[in-house]
Formats: structure tokens, sequence, C-alpha cells
């Protein structure tokens, strides 16, 4: 460098040209600059800079990350149509629950880019893997018991607890499996069938599957912050329904819905109450 | 999403219908500049994996935060602050893990092959992402978001959290650094067609300080 004294640093240059150097200092390298045929061609290619990176077209959002994106959005949107009190978040709140939530996001996020092709599922429990994603619910042992429960471990994060509502583990209480079964719910012995399907959950736990999205924002919807003692799919009157069962401490109840059940109309095909405690042995 | 008399609600007004409930607001908002945001994303961390992964932490970080807008900068300076943000603390995490020049060839190579784009990917860009390797993150963010973005130092200053003379000079001594990796370019901004054997003239092993 010691031939080059001289004639003017890039860096000096280019925070000459950011307006950084002024006063005299900035006269005397204006004044080299304008007798200098080297460092003025320095000074145009460092013009040049910013107007090449500002002509480099932008890249285009892949579709793989849009569709992730869309369903971890929805899964947030489900999560807070269930718990409208995580609305507004105070912002000492907010930082301190981020980090778990990012923690969370960040261990599953190979988990998420493998969803992220199918139109499926991120209601996970935080902690509790899905068991399977994609497809449809009743694709799930078509043949088994008509007997199904909701994760005994999503039936304790569902329970009312205000503390662990805004604790970060928000993501888990939306968690659920469904349970496919063979059984055609009939009007009259609605609430007689559940109870067996109820019976029969507690004896064994069935494998249960991740509901599809709109599925995962129905339930939500129906079960209102109570807890899910199960969620199954099944049929009524020979049509494919939804049967979940809420439970809350005045008793439990049973909704039938249909395939138009969404996070903000219910598609009830029928409704029974059942006795208080059913639900739990 | 328009509104009964057919305007299109502004950012404010989306941001404003998210923090009081409505389901499809925020959705809306974000799709509406996801796509800048993508680019932020993308160049501060010069990983697609790890930018995807900063996009959606952002995301769900504003979604979660809507409350804390004060409306003291435009909803799209919040927005462009909190994905900077992610993206900067991704990059910080991924400093912290076991580094291995195995991993960073592979994310390297997986910018090269990353052919989702329906446009054809010019040399220019390829180039220009490539170079934009050499810089520290600091840098980097802010010569993406005054240079490559167009945002005004003030706003920069806004999104990056730092005074306009700290942009400025990031972006100054980002320029001067950047200069012998794309002066082969000058010219060819933009334009499909550049020398390919340019790309090897970038070599992160020669980003020793300007």
């Amino acid at each position: 460098m010691s031939g080059q004294m001289t004639h003017l640093d890039l860096e000096v240059l280019a925070e000459f040209r950011a307006g950084l150097i002024a006063g005299r200092r900035g006269a005397a390298l204006a004044a080299h600059l304008a007798g200098c045929d080297r460092c003025a061609a320095l000074d145009t290619e460092l013009t040049e800079v910013s107007a090449l990176l500002a002509a480099v077209p932008p890249p285009t959002l892949p579709a793989d990350v849009a569709n992730r994106l869309d369903m971890v959005l929805a899964a947030e949107v489900a999560e807070r149509a269930n718990y409208p009190e995580r609305a507004v978040v105070s912002p000492s709140r907010a930082r301190r629950t981020d980090g778990r939530f990012a923690g969370w996001f960040a261990g599953n996020r190979r988990f998420l880019r493998v969803l992220a092709p199918t139109a499926a599922v991120v209601l996970a429990g935080a902690g509790y893997g899905l068991s399977q994603i994609g497809g449809s619910p009743a694709a799930v042992s078509a043949g088994a018991p008509a007997v199904a429960s909701a994760f005994p471990a999503a039936g304790a994060q569902t329970a009312p607890n205000p503390h662990s509502l805004r604790a970060g583990t928000a993501v888990g209480r939306a968690s659920f499996g469904v349970v496919a079964s063979d059984t055609n719910y009939l009007p009259g012995t609605l609430s007689k069938q559940v109870e067996a399907a109820l019976a029969a959950a507690h004896e064994s736990t069935p494998a249960a599957q991740a509901p599809p999205q709109q599925l995962a924002a129905c339930v939500l919807h129906v079960a209102d912050g109570a807890r899910l003692a199960l969620v199954q799919s099944a049929r009524y009157e020979g049509q494919p329904a939804t049967v979940i069962v809420v439970s809350r401490p005045a008793g439990d109840t049973a909704w039938v819905v249909g395939s138009g059940c969404s996070a903000t109309s219910e598609d009830l095909l029928d409704k029974a109450t059942l006795p208080a405690g059913i639900s739990t042995p | 999403m328009q509104d009964a008399d057919g305007e299109w609600p502004s950012d404010i007004d989306l941001l404003r219908r998210h923090a009081a409930g409505d389901s499809e607001a925020f959705g809306e908002l974000f799709r509406r500049h996801r796509d800048r945001l993508w680019a932020v994303a993308l160049r501060t961390v010069c990983d697609p994996e790890e930018a995807a992964d900063a996009l959606q932490d952002a995301m769900v970080s504003a979604f979660r935060r809507a409350g804390d807008f004060r409306g003291d900068s435009a909803v799209t300076t919040w927005l462009h602050r909190i994905v900077v943000n992610a993206s900067l603390d991704r990059l910080r995490r991924k400093a912290s893990r076991p580094a291995s020049s195995a991993g960073d060839e592979q994310a390297f190579e997986a910018m090269w092959a990353h052919g989702t784009d329906p446009a054809p990917a010019s040399d220019t860009r390829l180039d220009v992402d490539a170079a934009l390797r050499i810089l520290p993150p600091q840098q980097r963010a802010a010569l993406v978001v005054v240079d490559m973005l167009g945002f005004s130092v003030a706003d920069a200053a806004a999104i990056l959290e730092i005074s306009p003379g700290t942009v400025k000079s990031r972006c100054a001594r980002a320029r001067a650094r950047l200069l012998p990796y794309v002066a082969h370019l000058r010219g060819d901004s933009g334009a499909t067609g550049g020398n390919r054997s340019a790309s090897e003239s970038v070599s992160p092993t020669q980003g020793g300080d300007a």
C-alpha cells in the first residue's frame, strides 16, 4: 500500500459519498477526487454498486415456504379463535413467551417443512408429536372397534389454567387426536352410542390421527376452551360426520357435526347431553 | 377483502382489525408484504432454509405482538424490523452452533440450487447473492434495506433500530467491501447472460477487512 498513500482508501471514499466526511477533510477529499483519474474512476464504480444492487430482481417467495407460512398462520388463527384472551399480549408478556414459542418452532421446523406440501395440520402438542399427518381422518383402521379417545395428554393440557394459557403452551393446548370409527350414529340412540364409545375408549387407547386443518379449527370452535373427551370420525345416519364430546364440570355434550364445520360455523347435525362425569372414569 | 365501499383497507386498518379479533386481517396484511419480507430475510441470512425459518418466526411474532404496534412508524417498517431481527437472531443462533465448512458449503449450494422461481434467476442475482455473503450480517442487513429495498436512511434506521449515521456508515463500508466482488457486473445490472465465470471470482476467503 505504500505506493498508494496519495490515493483514497475505498472505505474512506464510500464514507465520503455517504456524507459522513465533511469539513476540511471533506474538502480535501473532494479536491483530490477532482485531480485524480484513478480515484475518480473508483468513485464512479462505488456509486454503481448501489445502482447494481437496486437493479437486482427480487427473489420470489418459494411455493413451499408460502404454504408453510399459510399453515402456521392458520394454526395461529385457530388457536386465537379458541383463546381470544390471548388476542392482545402485553409487550413484557410477549417477550417472555416469544423465546418459548421460537424454541417450539425451531424444534419443529423440519416437521413443518415435511408437512408443508400437504394441506394438513399444524396443531401439535408442545413435546407431543403428531403420530401421522395428511390424508383423511377416516383412513385409519377402518375396521377397528368403534371407540376413540382424545389424547390423555391433550385433556390435561386443556384443563382450565389461566397461567399455562399465557405461559407459552398455546400450541399444545390445541392438540387432540381424531380416531376413525365405523360407528353409524343414529338420532334415537346417539347418547347411548356416545356413552359406549367413551367407555370403550377408557379401556384401550386407539391410534389417533391429527385432524385436517378445517376440522381442527372446527373442533376448537365447538370446544370453546373446554376439555375434549373424544373426537371421532364416524358416520351419522350414514353420512360422514365428526363426533366431538366436550367435557365441562356441568356435564358432557356430544356434538355431531358435518363436513361443513369450520372455525366459524358448526354444521351441526345432532347434539346430545350426557350425564356429568361420564367421560372421566 | 375489500370494504363495503370497495376500498382496499390500509395496512394500519388491517393491523387494528387483527388486534380487535378479526381472523382474516393479519393474513391479508402479511400476504401483501411477504414477498418483500422474504427478500429481506433471504438476503440477510443468505440461506433459504434459515430464511424461511426466520420469516416464519417473524410472522408468528408479529401476529402475537400486534398490540405492541404504537403507530410511530409505518406498518411496513414495523414488519421489516421484526423480520430483520428474526433474521439476525437466526444468524446468531447459527453462529453459536458448531460450525462446519461442509454445512456452509451445503447452504451455499442450496441457495444456488433453489430453483422454484417461475422466472429463471439471472446470473446477476446469483452473483450479487453470493457476494453479499462476504459481508458481516449487520452491514449486510443495512445494505439490503437501503440499496436493495430502497428504504430511506431514516426508515432504515427505524427498521434496524440504529442511528441514521450508523446506517450510512454500515452501508458505506458494505459498498466498499462489496465493490471488488461485483465490479465485473457493472453495466450488466438485471440482465441475463452475465459472465458465468464471474462467480468464481467471488470467494469468501477473499473477504478480509477492506
